[in-house]
Parts: C-alpha cells; structure tokens; sequence
C-alpha cells in the first residue's frame, strides 16, 4: 500500500510540473541556475550578488518571465507572434557554462543539485528540456515522502491499519508537495527527507533502537543537512528523539545501547563536521549572515505572532494580519506561482468548515485515545520538538527581514517537511468517527484532498493560460 | 448498513459531489480587461510607502458599465486592508474595501456594476501600513495627470485594471488553453495539456481503487 500512495504523488507530482509553466515556481530559475553551475564547472555558486548564466537568462527574457512572475493578469505566451519571438530567441541561444551567481538558493548545501545534476546532463538539448527532465526526477521525491508518510503511520497508529492509507493518500495529493516536487527545488527531496526521519524515530519507538535504526536515522540526518538548510530546524527534536530512545534501550540492554547513540549522533553531525573542516560554514550566509536587531523578548513575541493570536500587552507586529488564518491555513488551502495564485476569498472561507471538522474529529480520536498516548508522552515529545524548532528556525529567517517586510519567508511549503503528521491528522480524523462511520468518512476525507488538488492545478491553468 | 456499502456510497457521493463543482466551474466565465488606463506591458515603480495612512488618488479615470472587479497595481509581501472609492460630479460611485493579508503585485476589489461609465471620475486607494512595504506600480506620465499620494503628485498613474465577467465559459475556453499549455515548452505541442489530464486522472483512479480496496 506504501508503493501505491508513492505511486500516486508521482503521478500528482508529474502533473504539477506540466502545469506549472517553465521557471513559474517559487525561486525556480535560482535552483536551476545552481544545478547548471555545478553540473557544468564542477564548483559550487557563489552567495554574493552577480546575474544569472547569459543561456538561462535568455531563456527566462524569451519566456517573458519577469512579465508573467507576480502578476497574476500577465498570461503565460500565447499569440502566434509571441510564439515566433520564442522560438526565434531559443533557436539563437548563446552557449554558456554556469554563473556562479544562483540568488536565493547560492547559500543551500549541494546535494539536491548534484543529484540534479544526473538529468540535466544526460538530457542535454536546451534549457526547457533540462528543466523538464529535472522536474521529471524531482517528481520522484513526491512519491518517497509519501512512501515514508505511509511507513509512518504504520509505525506511529498500529492499532488502526484502516487509517495509514487514509492518511497516506491524504500527504500523497498535498498540492504543495505535488506543486514543489513537480518543480526544480530542493524542498522536493526535504519533504522526503524529513518523512523518512519521522518514519525512523516512530519504527524505533514502536520496535527499540538497535545499530542498523541508529545508523539509519544518522544517515537521514546527514542527508537532511547535505539537502537544505532549513533542515537544521528539524535536528533538535531528531537529536532529543535519538536520545531519548536511548535511554530507553538502555533500560533494556544496558550502557552499550548509548553507543547506537554515539553512532547515529556521529554519522548525523558529520556533514557539519566536514563543513567546518573545509571551512564552508566558516561565513554564514543568506539569512545566516543577517544581523539581527532587537531584544529577545521582541524576538519571542515576534514569533508568538507569527504563528498564534497577539496576548494583550504584545506589541503588535502583524497589524491588522490573523497570521494563523491569513499567512497560514490560507497559504495552505492555496498559494501557487511565484505566491501569486490565489483562489477567490470565498474559497478559504469555506476552506474553514472542513478544517473545522477534521479538527473536532482529530481531538475526538484523541480523547479517545488519551490513555494510551499518556504511554506515549515522550514520542510525542520529540515530534512536538521538531516541529517547534522548524517554526523557530521559520520564525527567525523572517524576523531577518523585519519590519520592512512583515514575513518574507511565511510560505507554508516551509511546514511541509511535517507532512507526516498531517498524515497523522487525517488518519486520527477517521479514527475520530468510530469503527462504523470512520471508513466512510475516511474515504471522504481523501477525496476532499483529491479536489483540492484537482481545483488547485486547475487555478493554476486558468491563471498562466486562461 | 454494512461497512461495504456505507464506503460505496460515499465514495459515490464524494465523487458525485466533486464532478458537479468540477461542471460548475467549467460553466463559469473568467473576468477579462474592460478597460485599463495603460497600454504599456511594463510596470515602473512610482513609490515606496511603509509608514502611517496613505490615501493614493488619481483623476480622469474612465470607470466602463457593467464592471464587477477593479485592480490595482500594488504590490506587498502580506499587504494591509485597502478601501477604494470612485467619485464622480461630487457623488460617490463606488465603495470597496479589500482584506489584508493580499500577496504579489496586484490587489482586486469587487465592485457593484455601474450602469453607465463614467468619465472623468476620481479613484482613491486608502490604507494604513505600520511598517510593511507597500510599492505603487504605474506607468509614467505628466505630473498633471499622474496620482498623487497625501496630494503630492508621483511620476506616473497607478495602473488600473476594470474587469468584467467574460463571454466565453471555461469549457468553451478548453482548446485554447490546452494550446497555450502547449507553447514555450521544452517540445511544444497541445499532448502536454492531454498527459496532465490523463496524469491527473490516473492518479485520482489509483487514489479511489486504493481507498476502496482499504476500507471495503
């Protein structure tokens, strides 16, 4: 059943990628820019200010690019005579090696790219036929984070089998993670990275940690942090989950169980230890590098707001924004583009009445379940850490920019690497119903995932070529 | 009734429920341009605000009859409420406010239809922004014509966008898009538009086969 909702993101995943137009996803062109430089200098690109390869550019001008991005009024080409002016800057593209310039993504760690890099150079031919085959392959990830959600739920609500494909299916056509894994960015194999790891640590609640558990989770640790930066913010609660299996095993097995832990810490912070020792994280970068002002209580109470509603006696920094309804489930029910897409008002309005009852039905299934999670209180615990330290690490990338921009980077494709535990959520939701309506409403539920997914491609369709 | 039927029936209902929304929206028609007050392609900078309350107007604008939305070339990361008004011979002709929390460089407001256009009429855009950027966007003009922000007149007119429910629905718009989906591609051709369907209908069969074999 695993291989089945794996199967459906990809299918979903390869879809999102014809029906996002070419570069018209969120810091595409910069991505790609970094796979070019890798793939054809062998070097890395370079965080400081710089222009794009002159072949990359001349596509994205061919394209209309800078047009069409933002500006949801602007269609994607369409004439005949935009047609021949394309053509006629593709058919004349000047043949350039990467720039060492990528933008936003010049700061992210390798590995995506280098694995990016496969396609790109076993297809060749021009940019959009790269690009194409590199989304093709990005897809693969969809089906991977899906695959992992579903192994997830496996391990995390055994008692109730009926619910892991439910909650499989419902991660598997996420719009966003089709939309990010049918597009050129390393989000795609974070997503997948991150659901392996929650994968991992549930297995070894459920079943105890022994070496091959431990060497597996910090083998998932070292990728995520060869992957994407924003992988830091998933390692506390990853670090304190290690942990706190191996106490647990230590109860069982003794004091050699805390060498497991020695090994998954050792093989999880070695990407960090050869970054030091090669000196790659000797000047932070991007974000990183970014002075920030302000006391930390400002900074607490930036991010209390950033998530949750203003307690009286906070200064407000989000005036006149609900950010967990505005920035948050709204972003979530539909954001697509370059967050440019948007569905009309009424739909997150309406958005409003499932979420509600997916949510009663949730905390149903949970009081329900209330004594045996109280067994479980340390498991949560850990899923609880990592998602606390994601919102932080999101948290403190915005406040870099505040309060000229009020949240740059309040995207909710950076919650995506917690799409197991949407999972859970869909899952507990069916349980919620009880043993007689559950099933029902559990079909429901995945069907209710489909046509958000259906309705979002086609938003996406009426807003480049309609 | 049995587990069996009750999953039947509601994979029946919910997939019912989807190809009629799926019917409604395709009978639907898109808002297309009645009327805007440029015709460049390009969209310059015209001002910066990020502090206090900023009204934005700009006189001799054409408003058509018949309009249901207007658009207005502003751009934010997560922009503030904005109130629009159009006047006209000293009587207001419309009033429209618009949430906060809009993104990207455009904001629409839905406007009642005026029953015959108005010229000249005077637009005005109002809000209030604590520090969040806000970026004017227009296209350069005299500074007679061009809007003024607090009555200070900026390089250009904020563009303006009057839209209108158009003639043609989605379904009759189907060829048309699945042409253009087709253009600007890494091989072009309309089969790009007919490999998403059958992608995305493959993967809704595998869902529902999946879900049904799970829960019958």
């Amino acid at each position: 059943m695993a291989w089945l909702c794996a199967l459906v993101a990809c299918l979903n995943a390869v879809c999102w990628s014809i029906v996002s137009p070419p570069f018209q996803v969120t810091d595409e062109p910069d991505h790609y820019a970094y796979v070019k430089q890798l793939a054809d200098t062998g070097t890395l690109p370079n965080p400081e200010e710089g222009s794009l390869a002159t072949e990359e550019a001349e596509v994205l001008t061919a394209l209309r690019h800078s047009y069409v991005r933002f500006a949801p009024q602007h269609h994607t080409i369409s004439s005949t005579a935009e047609q021949r002016n394309f053509r006629a800057a593709i058919a004349s593209l000047t043949d350039s090696t990467g720039s060492s310039h990528a933008g936003v993504a010049a700061s992210q760690p390798p590995l995506y790219y280098a694995i990016e890099a496969v396609p790109y150079l076993l297809v060749g031919g021009s940019p959009l036929d790269r690009l194409q085959a590199m989304r093709l392959f990005s897809s693969l990830f969809a089906g991977l984070t899906a695959f992992f959600a579903y192994l997830f739920l496996r391990e995390a609500i055994r008692s109730s089998p009926w619910v892991w494909s439910i909650g499989g299916l419902a991660v598997a056509v996420t719009p966003s993670l089709g939309m990010m894994s049918g597009a050129v960015n390393p989000d795609a194999m974070l997503f997948a990275v991150a659901a392996a790891a929650f994968y991992l640590l549930a297995r070894g609640f459920r079943r105890g940690l022994d070496a091959r558990l431990a060497v597996a989770l910090g083998t998932t640790i070292a990728i995520g942090f060869a992957t994407k930066l924003n992988f830091v913010g998933l390692v506390p609660g990853l670090l304190l989950g290690v942990a706190v299996l191996g106490i647990r095993a230590a109860r069982v097995s003794g004091r050699s169980a805390y060498r497991t832990v020695l090994i998954a810490a050792c093989i999880g912070l070695s990407p960090v230890l050869v970054a030091t020792v090669v000196g790659a994280l000797s000047a932070p970068s991007g974000v990183l590098a970014t002075k920030v002002q302000g006391s930390l209580l400002d900074k607490v109470n930036y991010a209390w707001q950033l998530y949750l509603p203003r307690i009286p006696g906070m200064p407000n920094d989000f005036p006149g924004l609900f950010t967990a309804r505005q920035i948050w489930f709204n972003g979530y029910v539909g954001l697509y583009g370059w967050l440019d897409t948007r569905f009309p008002t009424w739909v997150y309005n309406f958005a409003l009445l499932p979420a509600a009852a997916i949510a009663a039905l949730c905390v149903a299934a949970i009081v329900q379940a209330r004594q045996a999670l109280r067994g479980r209180i340390g498991e949560l615990a850990v899923y609880a850490a990592m998602m606390l330290g994601l919102l932080i690490l999101i948290a403190a990338a915005c406040y870099s920019t505040f309060p000229r921009r009020a949240a740059s980077f309040a995207e909710p494709r950076y919650l995506m690497p917690l799409l197991p535990l949407l999972g859970a959520i869909m899952a507990l939701a069916a349980r919620g119903a009880g043993r007689r309506w559950g099933p029902a409403v559990g079909c429901l539920l995945v069907i209710l995932f489909l046509g958000h997914d259906l309705f979002s491609q086609m938003l996406v369709v009426g807003r480049y070529y309609g | 009734m049995r587990r069996r039927a009750r999953v039947a029936l509601a994979t029946a209902g919910g997939v019912a429920a989807l190809l009629v929304a799926i019917a409604v929206l395709l009978a639907q028609s898109p808002l297309t341009v009645a009327f805007t007050n440029t015709t460049s392609q390009s969209e310059d900078l015209m001002a910066n605000v990020s502090q206090g309350v900023v009204k934005v107007c700009q006189r001799e604008e054409t408003v058509p009859s018949g309009i249901t939305a207007i658009r207005l070339s502003l751009d934010s990361t997560f922009g503030p409420r904005v109130r629009l008004s159009i006047e006209a011979g000293g009587r207001r002709l419309v009033g429209a406010t618009t949430g906060s929390g809009w993104t990207s460089r455009e904001v629409t407001f839905a406007v009642r239809p005026l029953k015959r256009t108005v010229f000249p009429a005077t637009l005005c855009a109002s809000f209030h922004t604590q520090d969040e950027l806000v970026q004017l966007l227009g296209t350069p003009s005299s500074s007679s014509m061009a809007a003024r922000v607090q009555g200070a007149p900026l390089s250009g007119r904020v563009i303006v966008e009057y839209l209108e429910p158009g003639t043609a629905t989605w379904a009759s718009l189907a060829s048309t898009i699945v042409h253009d989906m087709g253009l600007a591609r890494a091989a072009e051709g309309a089969w790009y538009a007919y490999v998403a369907l059958a992608l995305m209908v493959a993967a809704l069969t595998a869902a529902l086969v999946t879900i049904r074999q799970e829960l019958s």
